[in-house]
């Protein structure tokens, strides 16, 4: 199995709620995505997306079953997995530049280094002129674009994207997306997407996953054909991704709402 | 824009190309709020004539206030007075020394507690209790263990500040953003990481606010304990000045402390907003009307 491939064999994660009573988070999930997939995995709240992520990414431990990665088993948080969120979580007293060198902080890469490598990754999100600013100076969209090369800055083999594009205006978003797919095609790496906006799903992924509600489990599992490369704003009045969305829609319409 | 253009402005566009702009000098008269000083000028004005009168009038026994001349007087006598400067530096010191012990230690142990769950569940009961006791009633009691130099002044300053100092920081350190821990973590940041590059820095800011005030309170619980006994310290001094009524003495000695206070608070408050620039948002502008 190739290195940045990602499995979940025959998963099932309870976890105890503030009561101590324990509630069934992922129902006996398995899942493969191959090297450089981008998979999105739809589904109400509290379907277990974030959770599955939570395993791949080894904040947690399944209760039953593997979370594999690269063909290994997931026994904790590993470097070449980058993590992004709704909110950027970027540290509001450390500027865009420094933001970004975080990651290589922590892995000790000399501070010069650090610098360049810094201001080309921001760079690459258009953002070399504010590279002195701090999040409380950026907007959203800037922010996440920080956040988005924060998480370059790790060279990541599997992207683990949980609503990332979420809290964003639907105009930064579309940009912020594009931004996203430029950077991610042809770097070869795994992505997953989890997110309650399916037409998201389709626009950027490769595969779309649809899961139940409470407990999760896969309810469809369906290729997205459409060409890369892709750019959101040329594909949402394209007719093949209104129809594939519309009948994806249509099956799930009752998981969904 | 020249107004020589044949274009129609627009009625916006009109104010702005009217507008003309102030010069640096105007500027700076502008932002010197020349109303607002002399708004406090007349406030602090109408004090002293409050407190003149108050002497004048007899209100409270005259002979146990000072009127705001005799205080003036009494600064007048002694501004170049080692003896009073003396005092102001052991005074200074140890609220200095009180303030930093007691930061750091109720900053460490604030850390250690948030970090051990349960050592702060098992030992909370007796924090709560010490820091319900009246400390300042301690003071006799320090003096009597640590002697009547400046040690019993700084164990008393630092007491005091150190749980000003903890109970803050053991509340922040609970309360970093969990995003924040996420990404740390899935970065591959060790204890270490997270310590210094997350749950410090976040701490700090969360209680520089609280070291700021504590700053204030070492130099009153330094003042306090010499009322009790010392060697040297303007406690010392408003003391003895009182038990023989030299009223002048006590409230000038009274008005140094004050005028401590407002520069020790000012200091830190100038170092907090350059440490906290990261704070600032952009300042609103206002409507304009024609």
């Amino acid at each position: 199995m190739s290195s940045n491939s990602v499995e979940l064999d025959r998963v099932t994660l309870v976890f105890s709620d503030s009561n101590g009573d324990p509630v069934l988070a992922v129902d006996d999930v398995s899942l493969e995505v191959p090297q450089g997939q981008f998979l999105a995995i739809v589904g109400p709240s509290g379907c277990g997306k974030t959770t599955i992520l939570n395993m791949l990414s080894g904040l947690i431990t399944s209760t039953l079953g593997d979370v594999i990665k690269g063909g290994q088993l997931v026994k904790g948080p590993s470097l070449d997995v980058g993590y992004m969120l709704a909110r950027s979580a970027l540290f509001p007293w450390r500027t865009a530049r420094r933001n970004v060198e975080l990651p290589m902080e922590i892995r000790g890469v000399p501070k010069a280094e650090r610098r360049r490598r810094a201001d080309e990754l921001l760079d690459m999100v258009k953002l070399s002129d504010f590279k002195n600013k701090y999040p409380s100076q950026l907007s959203q969209g800037m922010r996440q674009r920080v956040a988005i090369a924060r998480t370059l800055a790790i060279e990541p083999k599997l992207w683990l994207l949980d609503e990332p594009f979420s809290a964003l205006d639907a105009q930064t978003r579309i940009t912020v997306q594009n931004e996203f797919l430029r950077l991610w095609e042809n770097s070869g790496s795994t992505v997953i997407l989890v997110t309650h906006d399916l037409a998201e799903a389709v626009l950027l992924a490769d595969r779309v996953i649809v899961m139940t509600a409470r407990p999760g489990r896969i309810k469809l599992d369906q290729m997205i054909d459409i060409p890369r490369p892709r750019r959101v704003d040329d594909l949402l009045d394209d007719e093949y991704f209104m129809h594939l969305e519309a009948t994806i829609w249509k099956e799930l319409r009752d998981e969904l709402v | 824009m020249s107004s020589s253009e044949k274009k129609e402005l627009t009625p916006g566009q009109e104010i702005i190309a009217r507008y003309v702009k102030p010069t640096p000098r105007q500027r700076a008269i502008k932002s010197m709020k020349i109303p607002v000083q002399l708004g406090k000028i007349a406030v602090i004005a109408f004090a002293l004539l409050v407190w003149h009168y108050i002497y004048k009038w007899n209100v409270i026994n005259r002979a146990f206030i000072a009127s705001p001349k005799q205080t003036l007087d009494w600064f007048g006598a002694n501004w170049d007075n080692g003896e009073v400067w003396r005092d102001v530096k052991v005074t200074l010191r140890e609220a200095l020394f009180g303030w930093i012990a007691g930061s750091l230690g109720g900053l460490a142990l604030g850390l250690i507690m948030a970090r051990f769950k349960l050592l702060w569940e098992v030992t909370s009961p007796v924090f709560t209790f010490l820091n319900a006791a009246p400390r300042t009633a301690f003071a006799p009691i320090l003096i009597l263990i640590f002697g009547l130099a400046e040690t019993s002044k700084v164990v008393l300053a630092a007491s005091i500040v150190f749980f000003i100092v903890m109970i803050p920081t053991r509340a922040a350190a609970g309360m970093i953003d969990p995003d924040l821990e996420t990404v740390i973590i899935t970065m591959g940041g060790r204890e270490r990481d997270r310590f210094l590059k997350m749950i410090l820095p976040s701490v700090l800011t969360s209680v520089f606010g609280a070291i700021r005030l504590a700053s204030v309170w070492a130099l009153l619980g330094a003042t306090f304990a010499e009322l009790f006994g010392a060697k040297y310290g303007l406690g010392l001094r408003y003391i003895a000045a009182t038990n023989i009524l030299n009223m002048s003495e006590a409230f000038g000695v009274i008005f140094i402390i004050a005028m401590l206070a407002i520069l020790i608070n000012g200091a830190i408050g100038i170092l907090e907003s350059r440490l906290l620039r990261w704070q600032s948002t952009s300042s609103k502008g206002s409507v304009m009307s024609v």
